[in-house]
Order: C-alpha cells, then structure tokens, then sequence
C-alpha cells in the first residue's frame, strides 16, 4: 500500500492506574482498506479504540489522522473531523425512531460551523437527503418509523453503524459490529461493509468473529495482553503458530 | 424545522380560555390559584427542558426561582422600574446558573444531582442568614405589585394576564428551540450522551445552554411570583418546592411541552381542593403521586399523546442511580 496513511497509531501506550492496557500498538489505515483487530477479551482493543477517538488519554504514543496530530484531543472535534466510531453496547438513540435517529445524525454531518464550534448553517433538506441514503445503505427503510430499542438485534447494529455513516466518515471504527448477531445477520452485515467501502470510507473492526473478519479484512492485527502480537492477511495471521496458541485455539477457525 | 400549526383551533381555542377565564371564574381564590398556577408552569417549563428534554436531573431549580424572586425584589427596592426588575430578576438567575453549571456538570449521574441539592441548600442559607439584604427569615414586605405601563395588575384577574403573556413566551421559546438544531442534539444528549459525542455533538456546551436557559425562566418565574404576591420569603428555597415542581413534570408528561402546563394546573390546584379532606390532604396527595407514577409514568400528556399516536415522545422519569454514563460519561471500558 502507498501513500500516506489515513490514520495512524504510533506506539500508543493507555494505563489505567498501574495497569498497562495497551503497549505501544501501533496500527496504519490507508484508503479503502478494512482492517480488522482481533484478540481475546481484555486485551485492549476497545481501550485503543477509545484512545484514538479521544475518550482516552494515552500515557504515550501518538495518533495521526489525515496528517493531523489529534493525540489527545476531544472526542467531539475528533468525531466533527471525519473520524467516527461505534460503540460496543449501545450506539443509538433508544428512544428514537429509525428516522428520528438517522436525522440527528444527518443533521450533525451537515451542520455548517463557524470558530468555536457555532452553527452557521445547514440545509434541511440535504438533511433529510443524507438520512434518506443512509436509511437505503443500512437497509433500514422498511422500519423507518420503528422505535429503535424495539429493532431486532442486526437491525440496531446496522443503525448505529448509520449514524457514525451519516457523519461521512473519512475512517469508521467499529467496535464489535457482530456481538449477539445470528448467521443470517452476520452475511448483511458482510454485505453492508462492503457497501461501505465502495462509498470510499476505510475502516477498522474490533470483532471476536472470525468468519466475519475473514470476509471484509484485507489486513488482521492480533492484539494480546496490550501488545501487538501479530499482523498479517487473514490467511497469515489465521496459520501463525503465536495467534493460534493465544487466541484461536488449537484446531483454529476460531468461533 | 418548524412545523406549521395543524389548525387555526389550535392557536383560537386557547386564547378564547385564555381571555374568557377571568370572566368565567369569578372567584377569587380560584383566579389566585391559576395565576399561581401559570406562574409555576413557567418555572417548570424550565425545568422540563433541563431534565426532560436535555435528561438532566437537576434539584437545584427551585433555586434560581429564589433567586429570580429576590432579584427582582431587591432591584425594585434599589429604585428600577418593575419591569427592568423583573429583568433583573431573569438574568440574575441565569447568570447564577451559568457559574453553577460551570461546576456542577463537571460532576456524574447522581454526584450531579447531590450537588444541585446541596447548592439550593447554600442558597437558602444565605436568604436566610444574610439579613442586611434579605431580611433572613421576616422575608421581604411590601414589594411593589405588578404593573405595565401604568396599569395595575396587582388584582389576580389583571395579573393573570401579564402572567400567561409571559408563559405564552416561554413556551414560543422552547417550542424555536426544540425544532432548532439544538432541540434535536438536546434529545440526543438526553437518549445517549455517548452516543451524541460521537457524533459531534459538544454536549458540555449544550448542557451548560441548557441550564441557563431553563433556569432563567425560573428566575422570571420567581420574578413575576415576587410581585404578584408582593412578599418575598425564604420559603421560595425550601425544597417542598423544588418536590412540587418535579411533580408539575412528572406527572404532566415530562419532555412534552404542554404536559407540565397541565401538571403546573393540577399540581396547584390540587392540593388546595383537597382541603375538604383536611388531615388526610397531604396522605390522599401523596397516594396519588404514587398511583400516578406506578401507573403513568409519562405523564398525564405524555399518556394522551401515546394514545394518539403523536410523535411528541414523552420519556419515562429516569432513574439517576441507573444512569451508567453519567455526566461526563465514558464509553464502555471492556476491551
């Protein structure tokens, strides 16, 4: 791959009192490219993700996104500069319905702001356009007036992944996409990533399930007990003889 | 995002009660009480967009109700018009608000709501105790009763007017609000503060509008309460008020925008009808805030727009302690 990253993650250090979570992982996304993170529980995967959207101070590393020093910086600016993110549990508004809370989003990614974050403008009806195609990419429409607490399971992950979609991502970080999903659930959301890349947004994938990650990575990081332990294609990482002892297991396949 | 108004019915129907009340009551405790009643549901317009509307559970409102009420008192007793009084009044309480809030939301879920307790406590310490200004206990006589323009609105029936002009404001200014982008990033602060940060929402910001604004209509509210009853007393801070307009809240429809207006009616009201019953009043009023919360948890409004199926979602009271985001909050910390 050539070029300058999108986002890059340099010996970042994260410690919670005198628990080191992550050690120097260093991590490089360019343009158009999925990669995935796996590890087992506790290994610090979710701890990086909310270092690099800034939920997390670091003790030490860097972050650089677009060839910005963002190391550090408010989750709200990070989230406002084209980096955007879910989270594991809840990523929605509960109480909203599916378009409610595609508008809130789509409201957020064409708000016009001026110095200190102030609303100069936004266009109502490019809101209701950009939720509108977002609504048709997660393939949400037939449950558009739904409450969202009400979604089945794939539905609200799809939805929540909508929303950080609505910002226009430059890259999308999610955090266990596939957490509680059925089979079926899991393939549209196979599908959806790859929607997702050919509307040119890069990603990263903190994901347990290994056919999943198997069909959207071009590139797998194993992250075990805060340290990188290997990184490769899917074929490479799947036959390392450290990831299998670690976190795959001995017959390998994973989950 | 305006929405029109559905019917002309809409705008008509309460302007004709509106106009037609001090002629239909002609008693005169009965027009005291809905001016206290209106006066109260400007305060807890307020506070519905604090908590309701914003979901932050603040027990401090009754607060800047004082402090809008001595405000104004003081300013008129320093020579100010009354209007400019009540101005006074207003943006005093809103600039208590903002101090306060600069510190307070640093504060988590219930940390929060302790503080908010804790400073209306300070605040009544002070009313109290600081007895060159306030008087202390004795309280404030002969504040000036209300007037406009050289009418005087000290009569229930006059005043009642001024008062719902000034409600019909509030309201007008929540209503821009709601359907201005900061309504929409206020619900989404409310339904997920995490969530709204990720995306770009600056929720400390919006958090700290938020307050301000609400509790400056608390400030008008107290303000007008001020010279309307022409007395001003430390009781405005005891925190049976602040019960009561949580109630107002709650029991109207909170995150509704007409539901505290009717919790403001019933809960002013109510009370006072229920002195026929004489000792058993507050044990009846207690049985139904509890039937009334076990069994309509969104409110009498908030129930009537669930029937018809209106979009105007209410939410159900929350529960601090259940709050795992908190004020600050962070996301999940599992990896």
């Amino acid at each position: 791959m050539t070029g300058q990253p999108l986002l890059e993650v340099d010996g970042l250090t994260i410690e919670y009192g005198g628990l080191r979570a992550v050690d120097r992982a260093s991590l490089r996304l360019h343009a158009d490219q999925v990669v995935s993170l796996i590890g087992p529980n506790g290994a610090g995967k979710t701890s990086l993700f909310n270092s690099i959207t800034g939920y997390v101070q670091p003790a030490a590393g860097r972050v650089t996104f677009l060839g910005d020093d963002i190391t550090g910086r408010d989750p709200v600016r990070i989230a406002r500069s084209g980096l955007n993110r879910t989270f594991q549990k809840t990523s929605f508004f509960p109480d909203l319905t599916v378009w409610g809370n595609l508008q809130t989003a789509a409201l957020e990614g064409e708000i016009h702001r001026g110095s200190g974050g102030r609303v100069r403008s936004v266009h109502e009806d490019r809101v209701q356009a950009r939720a509108a195609r977002v609504m048709d990419l997660v393939d949400l429409g037939t449950r558009r007036d739904d409450q969202a607490a009400v979604l089945p399971y794939g539905a609200q992950r799809r939805l929540g992944i909508g929303l950080a979609v609505a910002m226009a991502p430059a890259v999308l970080l999610l955090d266990e996409p596939c957490a509680g999903m059925n089979a079926s659930e899991i393939q549209e959301l196979i599908l959806l990533i790859a929607r997702l890349r050919e509307t040119g947004i890069a990603m990263v994938v903190v994901e347990h399930q290994m056919r999943f990650v198997m069909g959207i990575s071009d590139r797998v990081m194993v992250l075990h007990h805060g340290q990188m332990l290997a990184e490769g294609s899917p074929a490479e990482v799947t036959s390392n003889p450290a990831v299998i002892e670690a976190y795959l297991g001995r017959q390998g396949g994973g989950q | 995002m305006g929405r029109p108004l559905r019917t002309p019915v809409m705008v008509v129907a309460p302007l004709a009660i509106v106009v037609a009340a001090p002629f239909v009551v002609t008693d005169n405790f009965y027009m005291h009480l809905l001016v206290i009643s209106g006066i109260f549901a400007i305060a807890v317009t307020g506070l519905n967009l604090v908590m309701g509307y914003s979901g932050l559970l603040s027990l401090g409102h009754h607060a800047f109700f004082g402090i809008g009420a001595y405000g104004s008192a003081l300013a008129q007793e320093a020579g100010l018009p009354l209007l400019l009084a009540v101005l006074v009044g207003t943006v005093v309480a809103g600039a208590a608000s903002l101090v306060t809030a600069l510190i307070l939301l640093r504060l988590r879920a219930a940390f929060f709501v302790i503080a908010t307790i804790a400073f209306s406590e300070i605040v009544r310490a002070i009313a109290l105790n600081w007895v060159s200004l306030t008087n202390g206990p004795m309280g404030m006589t002969g504040v000036a009763p209300l007037s406009l323009f050289g009418i005087d609105l000290s009569e229930a029936r006059m005043a009642w007017y001024l008062v719902v002009a000034a409600l019909a404001a509030v309201v007008a200014i929540v209503r821009w609000l709601l359907h201005s982008p900061m309504g929409t990033e206020m619900v989404a602060m409310r339904e997920s503060e995490n969530v709204a940060r990720s995306l770009g929402i600056d929720t400390g910001q919006l958090a700290l509008r938020s307050v301000v604004i609400g509790s400056a209509m608390a400030g008008l509210a107290g303000a007008l309460y001020v010279h309307y009853l022409q007395f001003a007393s430390p009781d405005v801070f005891s925190f049976s008020v602040m019960i009561t307009m949580v109630v107002m809240v709650l029991g109207g429809g909170m995150g509704t925008l007409l539901g505290p207006l009717l919790g403001a009616v019933v809960f002013t009201g109510g009370p006072e009808l229920l002195r026929a019953g004489d000792d058993y009043r507050l044990i009846i009023y207690g049985v139904i805030i509890v039937l009334l919360v076990r069994f309509m948890p969104e409110g009498v409004w908030g129930r009537v727009l669930r029937r018809l199926g209106r979009g105007d979602r209410p939410v159900e009271p929350m529960d601090p302690g259940a709050d795992d985001e908190g004020r600050v909050g962070l996301p999940e910390m599992s990896s």
